[in-house]
């Protein structure tokens, strides 16, 4: 049932702070700064029973990892604790405020200092910053790092960065948004970046090759160590882009594979919720040459107290406002101590194992390019057989939506055509993936037979884009 | 514990059904050289008990709860209603993704349209955008379009500016060619005639603080006046809950309003729950960074939204995008838009004054005790700059009210504010009571008597 927008209700709003004694702002303020009475600002007028209901509503017409399979490729869509959201809203760390004496909040430095060297454990980094608001934030502070290390050093003329064609979006976004030229390095036929193209873009004014392992293709990146010492080789720095940790946890560490800088995303390996779209979190850990450039305020601890300091001489500076995303941080180190060391390698067996269970079925019904190769925690397949019925990947992605699923992501990487990107996570059992198998396998059925029940999903109707982007109605007016 | 919800039956099912045996790990596809073979060294496992009292036990080392505050500089501490903790809650919005899939998402995307209205509308802007990380890093994306759109290379910043804001816009404009100059400050607020001393045909955009970093409100019609006199941009860097009160950035000539949306029902959170609003004119929507929702019709001609103007983000133009932004802070503008639909303009209008005096209250009081004096008495909303008799000792007089249960504001020395030696910048909310700040005013009294007398 369509909900009206919250600016067409029109009842009595409820009062949750009582009226000031004195009403007049003039008494204080400049008559010309302030706004006139009758003139006040638009928001809603509508009573707590109102608001409660409309937001409820609205609640009601989105879907979570709490509601069914989540399977997007690249996101992590893993379960989110609910343990993890008691210990973030915990009076003690939610009612500080930034600016207060350290001595005041040794508990909450102590668990910021606590995760950092968690993250440095798992990552095999030596130093980490909790700082970054997002992954993109974390390799938008990586690459700045990157940059003032070649600076520093007098090597000014490094301003080239590598990436393959098959890596998100924020990758070459981020490197633009430091100043530097983006180059893409195709893949090759098993999914690697292509070691001779890299070879040959590889010089003296390269900055960094950003890269993810797994690849985006969900395959381990075969030569990533060769590729390491190719890129030191002519004095460039590797970027880990940390979307795809989870399935290394325990298993491979980005520190150990040559990598000198990376991003976390809390909200994706260590299952901090996505809010609908954020906030999300991005550390950022370091190898030794890199910590001098780490952004401030930064956390110490000197044996007696915890205190933070803006005093680094070669810090880069702030990247956004006080320490990072504290809830967030709060629950990545409950979910990481829940854990402990054999869980968080479970975490990778077993994102790995649904994955190639998914997989397997899915080959059958799909065109999986990359022959035998297994893959790790998510896999693209090719809807490209489908267009012979008339068929698309955003076809079968509304149709999964009348399933009541939610669809995997699509035309992600960019060089598989009609790519449909699973990524299961570990949390989903063995019968929620064969409960999607099957309901992947009925839509098949429905493009050999009867296409036209696919192309014409959703059953609520396609909203048209088009549409949005002519009228640009950003904002509602009466 | 674990989250894990395979039976054994499961796993060796799984592994039979992909060839694998039941009894061995899955073969792992990476080289045996990048093999991590040690335990991880993290604390744990523990059960959901253990986990419970370990995090507690950290909690309780925090004494922040026994001292009353007056900190404010970016970060405040107003009334949250019950209603926008449990709403937010729900976990249909906690737990899910972008809203990508328009047609299962039509209940956050229809969240985010509202919250952008509610931005627009608040800072008399003709559209807003669906959040950016901070109110740091949306000054400094406003700052980069003003520089796009207008092809300059030149920033008049105020020197009243929030220090943070100032290093985040520093540390991103570092190694380019944009230069920023600093206008500086008559009487606590921006030097026009400095400011236009500035301007010239190389200016991009002029920023100014509203209130400033001191807490007082600025002429934002003249700065926005010098700005367009030059062909600039004029950037305005608002605390939300002030325009409770003030004439919106917009009516004044505003170009870009960008600002910090945590006082809009988000707890402080040590910073950690931020919000960076950013509303500007409808002529720059293809310049503006961050998703942006827009209202369309299906083929039923039945209402819906979507994510729109897509082609200006890092998923589809890649290093041509208008920023890298992907995960935005869109949890906690659902926070700042239920918190506005629960307290309307007439709510917002309360707070604001509660604010403004109590805060006047405080300062006036403040003032009146021997050694204590307002740097600027008036025109300030809820912050003011409250400054210790230089024959006095700032640290020792910091101490002793902190010993007395008081952290009486932001120490500017700690923060380093050149020539601000003796002074804390003070904020008030509707949260305080006339009684609890008669309270605190002998408190102060009293110290200061004390440290006198030593």
């Amino acid at each position: 049932m369509k909900e009206k927008i919250i600016f067409e209700y029109n009842t009595e709003p409820t009062t949750f702070v009582a009226q000031p004694r004195q009403t007049e702002a003039t008494t204080h303020i400049n008559p010309a700064y302030c706004a006139p009475r009758d003139a006040m600002p638009v928001l809603p007028c509508a009573s707590e029973r109102d608001v409660a209901r409309h937001f409820t509503l609205l609640s009601r017409q989105a879907y979570g990892v709490d509601n069914g399979i989540y399977p997007l490729g690249s996101c992590t869509m893993k379960y989110n604790p609910k343990i993890n959201e008691c210990t973030a809203s915990h009076l003690a760390f939610t009612d500080v405020h930034p600016l207060c004496d350290n001595e005041m909040v040794q508990g909450l430095l102590e668990i910021i200092c606590a995760l950092e060297r968690m993250l440095a454990e798992i990552s095999g980094m030596d130093a980490v910053t909790l700082q970054p608001a997002a992954g993109a934030h974390g390799e938008y502070t990586g690459l700045l790092m990157i940059d003032a290390y070649h600076r520093y050093r007098g090597d000014t003329q490094r301003n080239i960065i590598l990436a393959p064609k098959t890596s998100h979006g924020t990758n070459p976004a981020s490197a633009a948004l430091i100043g530097k030229q983006v180059k893409e390095i195709a893949c090759d036929a098993r999914g690697n970046i292509d070691l001779d193209a890299l070879t040959q873009a590889l010089n003296e004014n390269v900055c960094a090759l950003m890269l993810t392992n797994p690849t985006t293709l969900g395959l381990f990146e075969e030569h990533i160590c060769e590729i390491a010492r190719r890129v030191h080789k002519v004095g460039a720095l590797l970027y880990y882009d940390g979307a795809n940790l989870n399935p290394l946890l325990g298993i491979v560490r980005p520190g150990d594979m040559g990598f000198d800088v990376m991003h976390f995303n809390l909200h994706k390996t260590f299952a901090t919720p996505h809010g609908g779209g954020g906030p999300g979190a991005g550390p950022v850990g370091v190898k030794e040459h890199l910590a001098p450039f780490l952004p401030v305020p930064r956390v110490s601890f000197d044996g007696k107290q915890y205190t933070t300091s803006m005093n680094a001489p070669q810090s880069i500076g702030q990247v956004r406002s006080f320490y990072g995303n504290i809830p967030a941080i709060i629950r990545a180190y409950t979910y990481i101590c829940a854990l402990g060391p054999d869980g968080l390698k479970r975490v990778g067996e077993t994102a790995i194992l649904n994955a190639n269970y998914l997989l397997s079925k899915l080959k059958k019904i799909f065109y999986y390019p990359f022959g035998d190769r297994p893959c790790w925690h998510e896999f693209v397949v090719s809807a490209k057989p489908c267009m012979d019925k008339g068929v698309h990947a955003l076809d079968i992605a509304k149709r999964m939506i009348d399933y009541g699923v939610h669809p995997p992501t699509i035309y992600f990487p960019l060089t598989v055509p009609e790519a449909m990107m699973f990524e299961p996570t570990e949390t989903e059992s063995k019968e929620s993936i064969d409960e999607l198998v099957n309901i992947l396998e009925s839509i098949a059925d429905e493009i050999q037979h009867n296409p036209s029940l696919v192309t014409a999903a959703p059953a609520c109707g396609r909203l048209d884009d088009v549409k949005a982007v002519k009228e640009q109605k950003v904002i509602w007016k009466s | 514990m674990e989250y894990i919800p395979h039976t054994k039956k499961d796993i060796a099912a799984m592994k039979c059904a992909l060839g694998l045996d039941p009894t061995q790990p899955f073969p792992v596809d990476a080289p045996r050289e990048v093999l991590y073979t040690k335990p991880l060294r993290v604390p744990g496992p523990f059960s959901e008990v253990e986990l419970a009292r370990h995090i507690e036990q950290h909690a309780q080392k925090n004494t922040y709860g026994n001292y009353r505050h007056f900190l404010g500089a970016g970060i405040y501490d107003h009334y949250i209603p019950a209603a926008v903790t449990q709403l937010a809650n729900r976990s249909e919005f906690v737990t899910a993704y972008t809203p990508y899939q328009a047609e299962m998402s039509q209940g956050i995307l229809q969240a985010m349209f509202e919250y952008q209205t509610c931005v627009a509308n608040l800072t008399g802007m003709e559209i807003s955008n669906a959040s950016l990380y901070d109110g740091a890093t949306a000054l400094f994306e406003a700052i980069k379009m003003a520089i796009v759109i207008k092809k300059r290379t030149k920033v008049v910043m105020p020197s009243l500016l929030n220090p943070q804001y100032r290093d985040v816009v520093a540390t991103s404009f570092r190694s380019s060619a944009i230069t920023c100059v600093t206008a500086q400050e008559k009487n606590g607020v921006m030097d026009g005639a400095s400011c236009a001393a500035l301007c010239d045909e190389h200016t991009a955009a002029v920023v100014v603080q509203q209130p400033n970093f001191f807490g007082n409100v600025e002429d934002i019609a003249a700065i926005a006046d010098a700005a367009h006199r030059v062909g600039a941009l004029c950037i305005v860097v608002v605390y939300p809950i002030a325009l409770g009160i003030l004439k919106t950035p917009g009516s004044c000539g505003a170009d870009i309003v960008v600002g910090e949306g945590q006082s809009l029902g988000l707890p402080q959170a040590f910073g950690g729950l931020t919000l960076g609003f950013f509303a500007t004119k409808k002529a720059y929507i293809r310049a503006i960074p961050g998703r942006i929702v827009g209202m369309t019709t299906n083929a039923k001609r039945e209402q819906g939204f979507v994510l729109t103007m897509q082609a200006r983000e890092q998923h589809i133009r890649r290093e041509k995008a208008t920023s890298n932004i992907c995960s935005n802070q869109a949890w906690c503008a659902l926070n700042a838009t239920i918190y506005l639909s629960l307290m309307g303009a007439r709510g917002l209008c309360a707070v604001a004054l509660t604010c403004l005096e109590n805060a006047h209250y405080f300062a006036q009081q403040l003032a009146a005790i021997n050694g204590l004096s307002l740097v600027y008495e008036k025109g300030f909303f809820n912050e003011f700059v409250l400054k210790l008799d230089e024959k006095k000792d700032f640290d020792m007089m910091h101490e002793a009210l902190k010993q007395r249960g008081v952290m009486l504001g932001v120490s500017l020395k700690k923060l380093n504010i050149e020539k601000y030696t003796h002074h804390w910048l003070v904020c008030v909310t509707e949260k305080k009571t006339k009684q609890k700040l008669d309270e605190v005013v002998r408190i102060v009294e009293k110290t200061i008597k004390i440290e006198e007398t030593v």
